[in-house]
């Protein structure tokens, strides 16, 4: 391996973290329109026909599902007492294999073992953050017990109806669709490079000793020289 | 291939039996468990059988048969037509019975065996979130635990339960979760029946907030010790049940 100073970075590098940014881009690229346009026909139900909100929901989960094999979960999540007089909270469709192909399914979270015991759900981050800021925002990477029992991201955006907070749109992607994009642009940069999220959750470490999903630390964050990604959640992080 | 590796103590473990045949008894088992321990009050209504079907993930067919047997125990009943179902029957008497028998039935060797096993994953599930830098997501999980305020036995069983499947998703293992929901339907029921005692549930859940304030401050080892505490409060319950029923078969004997 080549010895390089710190904070020293060679044309090569600097052309493969260009090249980095641009695979990040191009992998949640569709993202902040999928959403509004899930936001845009759930808010069209909610003003007009209240009762059609979960038909016209699965309408556009299902085709984005469809569409893209990146995403593997799309829909509204809504606890606002006018949506859950009329229907679930967790509009929610994810793919899910069938003799070998990928079909959206409604996510029913009583069905899932772990949803039994789940928390109020405006407590979770994808809903909590939104509400919150009046932002969109991405979570995770995490393990989505609920839907896919692989390490996701979910992005959210407010869900607001005449001013007034009614819940969120959004989708999941797969951390390992990430992983394909971009693992070998990381194995050139450095053997060791790590991908994190929100600043120090791992998405993706070429180092084994950091799982996807664990938070680094500030002394072990110091050791790195990080790079944010343009428009994106997600930074590098070089090892000196 | 070699015969002989074929005996050997290590793969034997791999050729064990998978356990499908299994499936009646251990959802009898179940549904039993929680009739005996309070989590299917009498009256209770169970869920429909295809939902069941889904959501024991086997086929119609065996939860048929598993309802089938339970009917014949007189622990469920069917009402046909509209708001029919399942439901559960039995009288207080009979859960008492039903209780003690499968206290009585278990072995210390087993109980043993369950623990060790239970101890297995929390402690991994506890040391897995330290190690990923996670502690301070559990003070999500604090508060909602500190708010919970069981009234009874399988309230106080429901929140456990929560709180132990709630740390087993922070560790970010599907494997670790899997593990945790398994023992928690074989075993979870009876661990923690000595919740039905108002003052063991409170040292009990003493110790849980405990743990909870040491992972958060980042004490691994006093958590992992706190549980440790809770549990064996737990499990002395358990054998002393399970002792004074049999001492009591052995009287009627």
């Amino acid at each position: 391996m080549k010895h390089r100073g710190k904070n020293v970075r060679t044309i090569d590098e600097n052309s493969a973290l260009t090249r980095l940014a641009a695979s990040i881009s191009a992998w949640q690229k569709d993202v902040p329109e999928t959403i509004d346009r899930l936001a845009a026909s759930a808010i069209e139900a909610i003003t007009s026909e209240p009762r059609t909100l979960e038909r016209r929901i699965e309408v556009v989960a299902t085709e984005v599902l469809t569409l893209a094999d990146r995403f593997a979960g799309a829909g509204i999540v809504s606890v606002h007492p006018s949506v859950v007089a009329r229907s679930r909270s967790l509009l929610w469709w994810v793919s899910r294999e069938n003799d070998g192909r990928s079909e959206p399914t409604p996510l029913d979270a009583d069905l899932t073992e772990l949803g039994t015991y789940q928390s109020g759900l405006e407590e979770i981050e994808w809903y909590r953050v939104p509400s919150a800021t009046g932002r969109s925002h991405m979570t995770g990477p995490f393990v989505d017990y609920m839907c896919t029992d692989q390490f996701a991201f979910t992005f959210t955006s407010p869900l607001v109806v005449s001013g007034e907070f009614f819940g969120v749109a959004g989708i999941d992607m797969t951390v390992q669709s990430l992983e394909r994009s971009v693992e070998s642009i990381l194995e050139e940069l450095n053997e060791n490079a790590i991908l994190l999220a929100n600043g120090d959750l791992v998405a993706i470490s070429l180092d084994p000793q950091y799982a996807t999903g664990s938070k680094l630390k500030p002394h072990q964050l110091e050791q790195c020289v990080i790079t944010e990604m343009a428009g994106t959640s997600l930074s590098v992080a070089l090892p000196h | 291939m070699d015969d002989r590796r074929t005996d050997s103590s290590v793969t034997a473990a791999i050729y064990a039996p998978i356990g499908d045949k299994a499936l009646v008894p251990r959802i009898r088992q179940r549904l039993e468990d929680a009739i005996a321990t309070g989590v299917l009050a009498p009256g209770d209504r169970l869920p429909g059988e295809s939902i069941l079907a889904s959501r024991f993930r086997v086929s119609l067919v065996t939860v048929r048969e598993a309802l089938q047997q339970l009917r014949a125990t007189d622990l469920l009943h069917t009402r046909q037509g509209r708001g029919g179902g399942s439901f559960v029957a039995a009288d207080s008497r009979h859960i008492q019975s039903l209780l003690d028998n499968r206290i009585r039935s278990l072995s210390r060797s087993e109980i043993n065996d369950f623990a060790v096993y239970y101890r297995a994953i929390t402690d991994a599930v506890l040391n897995t979130i330290a190690q990923m830098g996670l502690e301070q997501n559990l003070t999500g999980i604090r508060d909602a635990f500190m708010r919970a305020v069981p009234e009874d036995g399988a309230a106080a069983r429901s929140v456990q339960g929560g709180l132990d499947l709630r740390l087993a998703g922070e560790a970010q293992s599907v494997r670790l979760v899997h593990e945790q929901i398994r023992i928690q339907n074989e075993f979870g029921a009876l661990l923690w029946m000595g919740l039905d005692d108002p003052d063991l549930r409170r040292s009990v859940f003493d110790h849980h907030e405990t743990m909870l304030d040491e992972m958060i401050s980042g004490g691994t080892r006093s958590a992992i010790e706190a549980r440790e505490a809770a549990v064996n409060i737990s499990l002395r319950w358990l054998l002393s049940r399970r002792n004074e029923a049999q001492r009591q078969e052995r009287e009627n004997n």
